[in-house]
């Protein structure tokens, strides 16, 4: 091998072993660690009318903590977390800390109705024109919900299902919710 | 053909390689509203509840919602970018295809060039190098027949030129 491609394949050595040791050293992107591009941002605004025909507006709930949950009737992991929803709603219904609105994402309202019927939950439940708000938070698959602070930041996504414990954890970790 | 009209082929179809890419990486006109522009800008993202898919060949529901946004946002005037942009502040960095131009990803863009432009220099230094090799070693095709007559030819020339310095060197 002549002196000058010798050279070239030390230079092309040096090369690849620095993207290597780039790629390797460089901080993961934020959105593969698990973190929410919504985080500390403020809650996508939600100024809808609910399946009872009340108006909602998420600036209403400033001062109280708010569940965003998202959510289908024909969704079994929905079905499985609902009750969890239906325990925190009750334990903070008294102290009115906090509530839970639900988003119902390509659903009917005569299903939604049966479904609450059935598995219990008296907070608003949206069923119109909810591909906008999904869209807005960034909804991929269901259930999903987010925890909005006091001030109408998000504080928190929550994939795959909630736990009344797993929010009030979240919500006692940000100083919230003391009993 | 000739050498420099060789030079003059090469650079004209470089020329046409470089017209040819520029013209085929231009994005989608930036104002207006159409359908293609629509499939333009969802072809630039990828549906999160797809594997490998982008919006524009997703029938899956989220897919469509965001059909249906860009559609909707083009109508309001949005740039490109702005809508690209309302998408990856909701969905992250992740939801577009196209890798972003700053920081380490940059690398993505900057090193098929370097490695292009690298490759290209040392494909005209070797070019170049062979050519002048070949005609340093232009004169090993001579034959020593010819070798004579070049010889003769200039002790002819050489003669000639000093009998004419003899003569005047007589005349004076």
């Amino acid at each position: 091998m002549s002196r000058r491609s010798a050279l070239v394949a030390l230079v092309a050595a040096v090369a690849v072993v620095l993207l290597i040791v780039l790629f390797a050293t460089a901080p993961t992107d934020p959105d593969r660690q698990g973190a929410d591009p919504l985080d500390d941002r403020p809650a996508p605004a939600i100024n809808a009318t609910d399946t009872a025909g009340r108006p909602f507006h998420i600036d209403d709930y400033r001062g109280h903590w708010l569940v965003v949950n998202f959510f289908a009737t024909w969704c079994t992991p929905c079905k499985i977390e609902h009750p969890e929803l239906v325990a925190f709603s009750r334990a903070h219904s008294t102290k009115g800390d906090a509530a839970v609105v639900s988003i119902a994402y390509d659903d009917e309202a005569p299903a939604i109705a049966d479904f609450f019927k059935k598995n219990g939950g008296d907070w608003p439940v949206i069923s119109k024109n909810t591909a906008g708000i999904s869209l807005a938070y960034g909804v991929v698959k269901l259930p999903e919900s987010f925890l909005v602070d006091t001030c109408g930041t998000v504080v928190h996504k929550f994939v795959g299902g909630v736990t009344a414990a797993g929010i009030d954890a979240e919500i006692a970790k940000r100083g919230g919710g003391s009993k | 053909m000739r050498p420099r009209q060789r030079r003059t082929a090469w650079l004209l179809l470089l020329v046409a390689v470089i017209a040819l890419l520029v013209l085929g990486a231009r994005s989608a006109p930036t104002t207006g509203y159409s359908e293609d522009h629509v499939y333009a800008l969802a072809s630039q993202m990828k549906c999160l509840q797809c594997v490998g898919e982008s919006v524009a060949n997703s029938q899956a529901q989220i897919a469509v919602q965001m059909r249906d946004e860009i559609r909707d946002r083009l109508h309001k005037g949005q740039r490109d970018d702005e809508i690209l942009s309302y998408f990856a502040d909701r969905y992250g960095k992740r939801v577009l295809l196209k890798p972003s131009s700053s920081g380490l990803a940059a690398l993505v863009w900057i090193v098929p060039v370097v490695v292009i432009a690298t490759a290209v220099t040392m494909m005209l230094l070797t070019i170049s190098r062979s050519r002048s090799l070949r005609l340093s070693q232009g004169d090993s095709s001579l034959t020593s027949r010819d070798r004579e007559l070049v010889e003769a030819a200039r002790h002819e020339h050489d003669a000639d030129g000093d009998d004419p310095d003899e003569s005047d060197d007589g005349d004076g």
